[in-house]
């Protein structure tokens, strides 16, 4: 007899249909599951098999083949059990077929017959609402993540048993979705930073335009602190950011069973971090950290010391804000538009002043390292020094609360002025979006001219200074605007060293 | 003493030194030992060595020179350097990489050598910049050795005013060493000239290195130290110029870092203490001898910017410390901007910022 059951298998960040075909004959007792599974897959015949034992059902001593289609999808984890098990019930007649029908089911199961979480259940709850499924079980833990997904009926299962009540028509009580469990105002507050007041105005600034950051000084002197109170200064997520985001880290398995996501993503990877572990892929293919930090903040601490390729495996999502990853003749798309923080040492032995034995060599060493595909793409460097006593003893006098509001309205002004040319946008348009006076031109050209800058570095520049006067409600970019972000850009200052 | 060509025994001295450059590195270490090296003949120097004396082709060897696009100048030719021919065991030829007649008008007039540590801090490289260019100006010509650190530094601040500078190389003068420096030795070869004593194709040995700091005390008429750590070669070349008679000047340094400790000790045993250009023209042409064309005198900078600049040059290095003395960070950025626009800062490559000297 051939039963038929729904469930969804995770393709990328993405979740798509599968359906779990299982067909038990006569024949030597046998139990066989294809479809391109991965281990997790094959061992659930024997968490299958001792689920509905446990569950007092009978597991049918009969030839069962289990069919997972389509065929040429990958499928892994552990998400297949609950449809597996189900849909061998029906098949041995203990189930109704036609109540298969009706819920599609997501979940692993335990040897005991409990329904337990697993990652992705966002993303195979949208799926399901795509499908237009009629209904999803999945696990109590995650059923209010699935809920999400507006429109679809979540029903929130404990044990195999549950499962089958309802399949044979029992009520389910309606699942209230998830809440979200994070708010900017509850991240680190910028009060607990004291005295780097020159920081702050940039973090500020990077907050308000999306800027890179970096940030360079001797090790102590607040750096990771600093960055780490970036989320508390940027806009709340929109809604659908907080989906999107609440679905990538479903599926990295790093919110299990979580609510929505709201503030800012934060993440900041050792930096003995591989290439694949900063933007995703592997032999079960994970979205990195880059994807992780898809709309909130990436913290690269000890920029020199990351790997060269880790580095450079970061130029795609800096471009194109995602990254494709092609393995095993498929290619996946994982999201990663993130703001990019980094600190460094300002030179190799982290000292200052007369103290540091650096030679002329070690420094272009270091900075060779910075260089390249990050360093390029940083709008922002400003030095986060010691700050003197009395102003680390001081009362707070910076609050996030605070700067958050200026960010927020310095960000209205921005997208008010759409079209925001990003990236390959010509100089003439940036001129005419950004609205620099006559002198803040002049100011650009002399520094233009002085060979202070690249062509890409002019550009940035300005996309600052419009940042800048945002900040400061000023509808045109005035001189101090470009003055401002000149000193903030690091390749401002190579002109004048380069020919020592 | 003719013009013509270089005369066959000094090609075949020259050719011998490259030959037994092994043996030299080997017996000449310490500095009085190489030069009492130097001073022997052909014969006895291949004997020492255990090798015998073969001076080579001349005819090839000017035909090596001329396809490394180089000049050969002996010590009995007219345009070979006056101020060698003083010099115990002075090089036999000098390899130029412009006709003699360039070498000749570079160190027509006063000369001057600017060395100091590789491993220079921003201050020292801008103080070396800045006296480079001012004697320069001054139509001193700047001799150094083209290493990484200052020496580049002063031959990059010579060139930024129309004097002539002259670099010594320890390996052939065909070729930049430190590879880094190709830039500054195309445009210090185009403007003046780069030589060195060693053959066309030969790399730098540890002993030529030893010869070539003599070779610069040599051929200045002053040398000014700037930046130099206990053991650095740069105080081996200030060695020689008090050997050799010649004015020795250093820029002193914070008593408390390492790599002014040596300049610092040289003060203390009598060099001139030397602050910019103006110090360092005194040195070589007398009180009053010669002036620095000094530019026009710099406008009084308004209130915001002038305590910026003044904060700057108290040592106040990094944006974040400006704001600590109670500037606002947005005007602290501002005029910082505006300051390196006008050229009174310089910004280092650690993003400090300097008085532009």
């Amino acid at each position: 007899m051939l039963a038929r059951a729904r469930t969804f298998a995770l393709d990328g960040l993405e979740s798509t249909g599968v359906s779990v075909e299982v067909n038990v004959r006569s024949g030597l007792p046998a139990f066989l599951i294809v479809g391109l599974g991965d281990t997790a897959v094959r061992e659930a015949r024997e968490r299958v098999r001792a689920a509905i034992v446990n569950s007092g059902f009978d597991f049918p001593p009969r030839r069962i083949v289990a069919n997972l289609a389509p065929a040429h999808l990958r499928k892994e984890g552990a998400g297949f059990d609950l449809a597996l098990a189900c849909a061998t019930l029906a098949a041995s007649g203990q189930l109704a077929t036609a109540a298969l029908d009706r819920w599609a089911l997501f979940g692993e199961l335990s040897l005991t017959g409990e329904v337990r979480a697993c990652p992705g259940t966002l993303a195979a709850a949208e799926a399901a609402r795509r499908l237009r499924c009629r209904g999803l079980v999945v696990a109590r833990a995650t059923a209010p993540e699935a809920a999400l997904a507006e429109g679809l009926r979540v029903a929130a299962a404990t044990s195999l048993r549950e499962v089958v009540a309802l399949l044979r028509g029992a009520p389910a009580p309606a699942t209230a979705p998830a809440q979200p469990t994070s708010s900017p105002a509850e991240e680190p507050d910028l009060a607990d930073v004291r005295g780097q007041e020159m920081a702050v105005q940039a973090l500020a600034i990077a907050a308000a335009g999306d800027h890179n950051l970096l940030m360079y000084g001797p090790p102590g002197t607040g750096k990771t602190m600093l960055a780490r109170r970036l989320p508390s200064i940027l806009p709340p997520l929109s809604r659908a950011e907080a989906l999107e985001v609440t679905r990538i880290h479903g599926i990295a398995g790093e919110h299990p069973g979580g609510g929505l996501v709201g503030a800012r993503p934060f993440r900041s990877p050792h930096h003995t971090i591989s290439a694949v572990g900063l933007v995703g892929g592997g032999a079960r293919r994970r979205p990195g950290e880059a994807s992780l930090a898809h709309r909130g903040v990436l913290f690269l601490d000890e920029l020199s010391e990351f790997s060269r390729p880790s580095l450079e495996a970061l130029r795609q999502p800096l471009e194109d804000g995602r990254v494709t990853i092609v393995r095993g003749q498929r290619a996946v798309a994982y999201p990663a538009s993130f703001m990019l923080v980094a600190a460094t040492n300002p030179c190799p032995c982290g000292l200052e002043d007369e103290m540091c034995r650096c030679t002329e060599a070690d420094f272009a060493r270091h900075r060779r390292r910075l260089s390249g595909p990050v360093l390029d793409r940083m709008d922002l460097v400003v030095h986060v020094g010691r700050p003197k006593l009395e102003r680390l003893q001081a009362a707070p006098s910076i609050h996030s609360a605070e700067v958050r509001e200026r960010v927020l309205t310095a960000r209205e002004r921005r997208s008010a002025r759409r079209p925001d040319p990003v990236g390959a946008a010509c100089g003439g348009d940036r001129l005419k979006w950004a609205q620099p006076e006559a002198r803040a031109r002049s100011a650009l050209a002399a520094a233009y001219e002085r060979g202070a800058l690249s062509a890409r570095g002019h550009d940035r520049v300005l996309g600052v200074a419009r940042t800048i006067a945002d900040l400061d409600a000023s509808p045109a970019v005035r001189l101090e605007h470009v003055l401002q972000a000149l000193a903030l850009r690091q390749d401002a200052a190579f002109g004048a060293q380069r020919a020592a | 003493m003719t013009g013509g060509q270089p005369c066959s025994a000094c090609l075949g001295r020259s050719r011998t030194l490259a030959r037994l450059s092994p043996y030299l590195d080997r017996a000449g270490r310490g500095a009085d030992r190489l030069v009492a090296l130097l001073g022997l003949s052909d014969s006895r120097l291949a004997q020492l060595a255990g090798r015998e004396a073969d001076g080579g082709d001349p005819g090839a060897e000017l035909g090596r020179c001329r396809r490394a696009g180089l000049t050969a100048i002996c010590r009995h030719q007219d345009l070979y350097p006056a101020r060698l021919r003083g010099l115990d065991a002075a090089p036999a030829v000098l390899y130029c990489t412009a006709p003699g007649g360039r070498l000749g008008d570079a160190l027509a007039g006063p000369t001057m050598a600017i060395v100091g540590t590789r491993s220079a801090s921003a201050l020292g490289l801008e103080t070396a910049r800045a006296l480079g260019r001012g004697l320069s100006a001054a139509g001193v010509t700047v001799i150094s050795g083209m290493a990484l650190g200052i020496d580049a530094a002063a031959h990059a601040g010579a060139l930024e005013a129309p004097g002539h500078t002259v670099a010594v190389l320890a390996g052939g003068a065909e070729r930049a060493h430190p590879v880094v420096h190709l830039g500054l030795y195309r445009r210090i070869a185009e403007r003046s000239c780069v030589v060195s004593e060693a053959l066309a194709g030969e790399a730098p040995r540890r002993w030529r290195f030893v010869a070539r700091n003599r070779l610069i005390a040599g051929l200045a008429d002053a040398v000014i130290v700037v930046e130099a750590p206990p053991r650095s070669g740069a105080l081996l070349t200030a060695r020689w110029a008090r050997e050799l008679g010649r004015p020795l000047g250093a820029v002193p340094g914070p008593v408390s870092a390492p790599r002014a400790a040596g300049v610092n000790a040289l003060v203390r045993s009598g060099a001139e203490l030397i602050r910019d250009a103006e110090d360092a023209l005194e040195l070589v042409c007398g009180i009053g001898g010669r002036r620095v064309p000094s530019p026009e005198a710099p406008a009084e900078l308004p209130g915001l910017l002038g305590r910026l600049l003044a904060a700057v040059a108290e040592g106040a290095a990094t944006p974040s410390e400006l704001v600590e003395s109670g500037i606002a960070p947005d005007e602290v950025l501002a005029g910082l901007a505006e300051l390196e626009l006008r050229g009174a800062v310089r910004r280092t490559l650690s993003g400090t910022y300097l008085p532009a000297l």
